[in-house]
């Protein structure tokens, strides 16, 4: 290619959405090591006997922040309100529990269609907004939805939470012990169930034509998407997930209250999700040990300080690690292969 | 008093008070925020920095009040340029996403430092003795340090307003915030006005920061505590907007006040709906315009 | 044998000896563990800091040796009103840490989440704080060292009577503890006679309670009992008040646990004057207290301030001390509990016993003044309701 015939460089062939597909089809195959993941998940319900409880909160961490990453990383719309989804699940499983309803796949399904019809309606509604406007918006739904929490007291228990939540054993045969042995190998199953959603949805035509919403808006109509439809029916799907992930929380812990609704949990876990890196599959996977794991160690090692090394942690992040722990992971690994070529 | 009359004014006083240190704060997130496209959730932190200035520079060096007001717009303006170049400034460009985890993090590192420095109780706020008395209307009275709130925000308020209307910096601004390309083609050193502005809307956030401490009191999870209200008013205003974050200041303070006085059930959910509301009716805030 | 032989027998005699003494001597090495969950981060982090004062002067002088076993405390953040995180703590410090005995907690909602945890396990819980009337009996391994209430407020509304005062307006935070109180006070002042003019709520989001304080003004009643939790809201309120020149108007303010001499400073001179109904100050005037404070400055330093957290914590341990002493750390969760029903000491503030039947405390209760005493605000004791019994689980038999 000479200087004096330079190619446009707009070709669709070559355009940066383009590429992305390409990017993601190339992923679609399973690979071995994918298994890996799931067999270590699995290998540690033997060995780590008396880590289960707080590995099995991880876990439905991991499917909160998959559920959010369908609506960040993919469809590019960052939200702070996608705990309302979440608490609705954990109050929708927690009060049927609390109420004698106690089987507990149904208080998943229950939880899934509750939170799933209110993004529905939500995001009918604002998705026609983006940026600053659109996060206000989850902002203040949020916030509406943790006052009614509030004030519902004869529903939710207020501030004092739902106590009393028990729950039938699983499948009529596993007890949910104060181990975490049933919790932990129940919210497992479910993250798996979830995860494959998630995978599916992503690598579907469906799902390429949201990351095409996400790198050009204005062109995707032309192509004859229906842009609004889709970010709405992504949403639905999102919150549905994260719902369930709430319920799941409310049935592991035996109880629901509002930092189940509330703007520290909507926060916390966007940071988990950029700390592992948005919009790829195992971001979550990532960013949610890794924050969790690290503010249980510096919050006991420092019960007073330890938010001063997590903000200091993250900062570091932002400035010298960009894309979180997977870009990072990214950069290691193009500059092995730099070297390993040379 | 006519009981009717009293309460409004009631509620007028408090509610433009709160109003008044609301807009101070935020005016510097929503020129930011739209100027260089920063989404800096720890402006919060200019504020309380302010508000710590004053209680500490009067309780440990006997700082008057008013040169402690000084202090804060001073100290926190500059060190709010030295932020902006090492933190900030790397960042213009990164993903909305990066600027959220950076700000995240200042926020609890300055949550840290303030709990380190200054304990975990809320600072005392010394309000000089002519400040104090309360003003009788009838046989009702009312707390003179709201009315000195109002009229100390009223008279920031007007100089800032002059400055940007009437000055050639202003005029620099606000061709700067109007098309930052064509300024600097005109040859703006859109650089250093940058600087200039961010000092200038972080020093009013400590302002405010000092001048709220009754209101907003301060604490190290200070920063934490008001995001949303910030940026409420950030939003509904309209980013880069001074009216617009003017009228959403007031909307905000006055309506807030009075929902939770007159309806205490249902007082917390008046300020959501209104930010539903008018965003959904004017996505780009009151004043705001299309990108 | 050569020198380097009698060195190295006389060296290993000199152990076989040393590791056999602890037979010889009867000491072993057994640990008791001991999990308290209390704030350390966050806007509450005071309450840790005052509990962990109090838990230290009581090891301080009694040794972490408890009979034939050494007690070890570990401790957990708490933050805040936080129920899942209090639930996860506690069953992490039983599971994980394999702890004796709990204790701490400021916040009943956090008290209610562990109370299953506790009964699964059977593990004795002794609460430092948590201060709502029917936690007890939400589990039978729950005990209390710090007040309830309902035990605070009632006699604030007898005194109230007691000075011919017969109409009341009740200003109170609202959230759960500020309707126990509403309802406490109301219920007391009423059965004297009293009549309650207005209960105003206050948001606990409020940041502004001048508004509210205007009413309480407009209705000028003889007597404004004041329920807020220990902060900045209670600053402004008391602040506020005094702008307006409540008690010269002849009203009288009754507040409670928020007039603490660690936030009267912030508070300043408007709060002279003031009443209040609470279980401790660190001027209380008998010999245990100033025992008690002498040794928690000279730990602490001159600056620290024991408070009622502390001599909660303080008592905490006497209990859990008590426990292992007469039960000599062994037995299951329902031995302990029997142990330490019918408790009696004297604490610093004051006679002090753990109702047998309920596990609560019953303890003097005092109506107080604000005053500045050595250029320090301080509360005063000028009355004594002895033995107080939490007047809502008296009205509610289980």
């Amino acid at each position: 290619m000479s200087a004096a015939d330079p190619r446009p460089a707009a070709d669709s062939m070559n355009s940066p959405a383009a590429e992305v597909v390409r990017q993601l089809a190339s992923r679609e195959r399973l690979r071995w090591y994918e298994a890996g993941v799931w067999l270590l998940a699995i290998g540690f319900y033997f060995v780590g006997q008396s880590y289960l409880s707080l590995w099995s909160q991880i876990l439905v961490m991991i499917l909160f922040a998959l559920s959010l990453d369908l609506v960040v990383g993919y469809a590019g719309l960052v939200t702070l309100g996608h705990g309302a989804f979440f608490g609705l699940g954990a109050y929708t499983a927690g009060i049927l529990a609390a109420r004698g309803h106690t089987e507990a796949l149904s208080g998943l399904a229950a939880a899934a269609v509750v939170a799933g019809l209110a993004g529905l309606l939500s995001g009918a509604v604002i998705l026609r907004t983006k940026g600053l406007t659109f996060v206000m918006l989850t902002l203040a739904l949020l916030m509406l939805l943790h006052e009614v929490a509030n004030r519902a007291v004869g529903l939710t228990g207020g501030a004092d939470g739902l106590s009393g939540i028990t729950l039938s054993p699983l499948f009529g045969q596993f007890r949910f012990d104060i181990y975490g042995k049933t919790a932990y190998l129940y919210s497992l199953g479910v993250l798996f169930v979830g995860w494959c959603i998630v995978r599916a949805v992503v690598y579907s035509p469906f799902g390429r034509s949201i990351v095409g919403i996400r790198e050009n808006a204005r062109r995707m109509p032309a192509i004859g998407a229906a842009v609004h439809r889709r970010l709405v029916l992504l949403y639905c799907l999102s919150a549905a997930l994260a719902g369930v992930a709430g319920a799941l929380l409310a049935q592991t812990t035996q109880s629901v209250a509002l930092t189940m609704i509330d703007l520290e949990r909507s926060g916390m876990i966007l940071v988990m999700l950029i700390l592992g890196g948005v919009g790829r599959l195992y971001g979550a996977f990532f960013g949610v040990p890794v924050f969790v794991l690290a503010q249980d160690a510096l919050s006991k090692q420092d019960p007073t300080y330890w938010l001063f090394w997590l903000g200091v942690t993250l900062i570091a992040v932002v400035l010298f690690g960009r894309g979180g722990i997977l870009g990072i992971g990214d950069r290691l690994a193009l500059a092995w292969q730099r070297r390993r070529s040379r | 008093m006519d009981s009717f009359l009293w309460v409004a004014l009631n509620i007028l006083l408090h509610g433009m008070a709160y109003a008044m240190i609301l807009y101070l704060v935020s005016i510097g997130l929503s020129v930011t925020m739209g100027l260089m496209g920063f989404a800096n959730l720890a402006h919060g932190v200019f504020a309380v920095a302010g508000g710590y200035v004053l209680t500490r520079s009067m309780s440990m060096f006997g700082v008057p009040f008013e040169l402690g007001l000084l202090l804060a717009f001073t100290l926190v303006a500059l060190a709010s340029v030295v932020v902006e170049r090492l933190l900030y400034r790397p960042l213009y460009s990164a993903s909305e996403l990066d600027q959220v985890l950076l700000s995240m993090g200042l926020i609890f590192v300055s949550m840290a430092v303030a709990k380190f420095a200054f304990g975990p109780q809320t600072e005392f706020l010394a309000v000089p003795e002519y400040l104090k008395h309360s003003i009788a209307m009838g046989d009702r009275a009312f707390p003179s340090y709201r009315l000195f709130l109002i009229a100390a925000g009223a008279v920031i308020v007007t100089v800032l307003w002059l400055v940007l209307d009437r000055t050639d910096i202003g005029a620099r601004i606000r061709a700067a915030v109007d098309n930052r390309a064509m300024a600097e083609a005109v040859g703006i050193n859109t650089d250093r006005l940058f600087m200039l502005t961010f000092g200038l809307g972080s020093g009013l956030a400590g302002l405010g920061g000092a001048l709220g401490a009754e209101i907003l009191p301060i604490n190290p999870s200070y920063a934490l505590q008001h995001v949303v209200i910030f940026l409420m008013v950030v939003s509904i205003g309209g980013l880069s907007s001074l009216k617009g974050s003017f009228v959403a200041a007031i909307v905000l303070g006055v309506g807030d006040t009075a929902s939770k006085f007159l309806l205490p059930d249902v007082g917390a959910f008046f300020i959501y709906l209104v930010v539903l509301g008018i965003l959904l009716w004017r996505p780009h805030g009151l004043f705001g315009r299309a990108a | 044998m050569s020198i380097a032989r009698r060195r190295f027998v006389s060296g290993l005699t000199g152990c076989f000896a040393a590791s056999a003494a602890p037979a010889v001597f009867g000491q072993s090495s057994r640990t008791l563990k001991l999990g308290l969950i209390m704030p350390f981060s966050g806007p509450f982090a005071v309450w840790g800091r005052q509990f962990k004062q109090g838990v230290e002067l009581y090891m301080n002088e009694h040794g972490a040796r408890v009979g034939d076993a050494n007690l070890e405390v570990i401790y957990r953040d708490e933050a805040g009103p936080n129920p899942e995180k209090a639930r996860q703590s506690a069953q992490e410090l039983i599971v994980r840490e394999k702890v004796n005995y709990l204790g701490g907690l400021v916040f009943t909602p956090n008290a209610l989440a562990v109370a299953p945890v506790i009964n699964e396990t059977k593990t004795p819980f002794v609460i430092f704080n948590a201060a709502h009337s029917a936690l007890t009996r939400r589990s039978p391994y729950f005990a209390r060292t710090s007040f309830t209430i309902w035990q605070s407020t009632v006699p604030g509304a007898r005194w109230a009577i007691q000075q011919g005062i017969r109409d009341a307006v009740i200003i109170y935070a609202d959230y759960a503890p500020g309707l126990d109180a509403r309802d406490a006070f109301t219920s007391a002042f009423t059965a004297g006679n009293g009549s309650i003019k207005e209960a105003i709520a206050v948001p606990l989001t409020a940041n502004d309670p001048a508004p509210y304080i205007q009413r309480v003004m407009n209705a000028k009643p003889g007597v404004c009992f004041i329920f807020m939790p220990t902060g900045p809201l209670a600053v402004a309120m008391y602040k506020t008040f005094s702008d307006l020149g409540a008690m010269k108007a002849g009203i009288r303010l009754l507040g409670a646990g928020e007039l603490n001499e660690i936030d009267l400073p912030s508070i300043g001179d408007s709060a002279i004057g003031v009443h209040s109904s609470y279980y401790y100050s660190y001027v209380l005037n008998n010999p245990r207290n100033r025992d008690f404070t002498a040794k928690y400055w000279k730990l602490h330093g001159a600056s620290a301030v024991p408070d009622p957290a502390a001599v909660s914590a303080y008592d905490g341990m006497h209990v859990i001390y008590e426990a292992i002493r007469k039960t000599g750390g062994q037995g299951d969760g329902d031995k302990v509990m029997d142990a330490i029903k019918g408790l009696k000491w004297e604490s610093p503030r004051g006679p002090m016993q753990i109702d047998p039947v309920e596990r609560d405390v019953i303890q003097d209760m005092y109506i107080r003044r604000v005053e500045k005493r050595d250029n320090k605000l301080v509360c005063v004791e000028i009355e004594k309701f002895p033995q107080v019994k939490d007047q809502w689980k008296e009205q509610n038999k289980a």
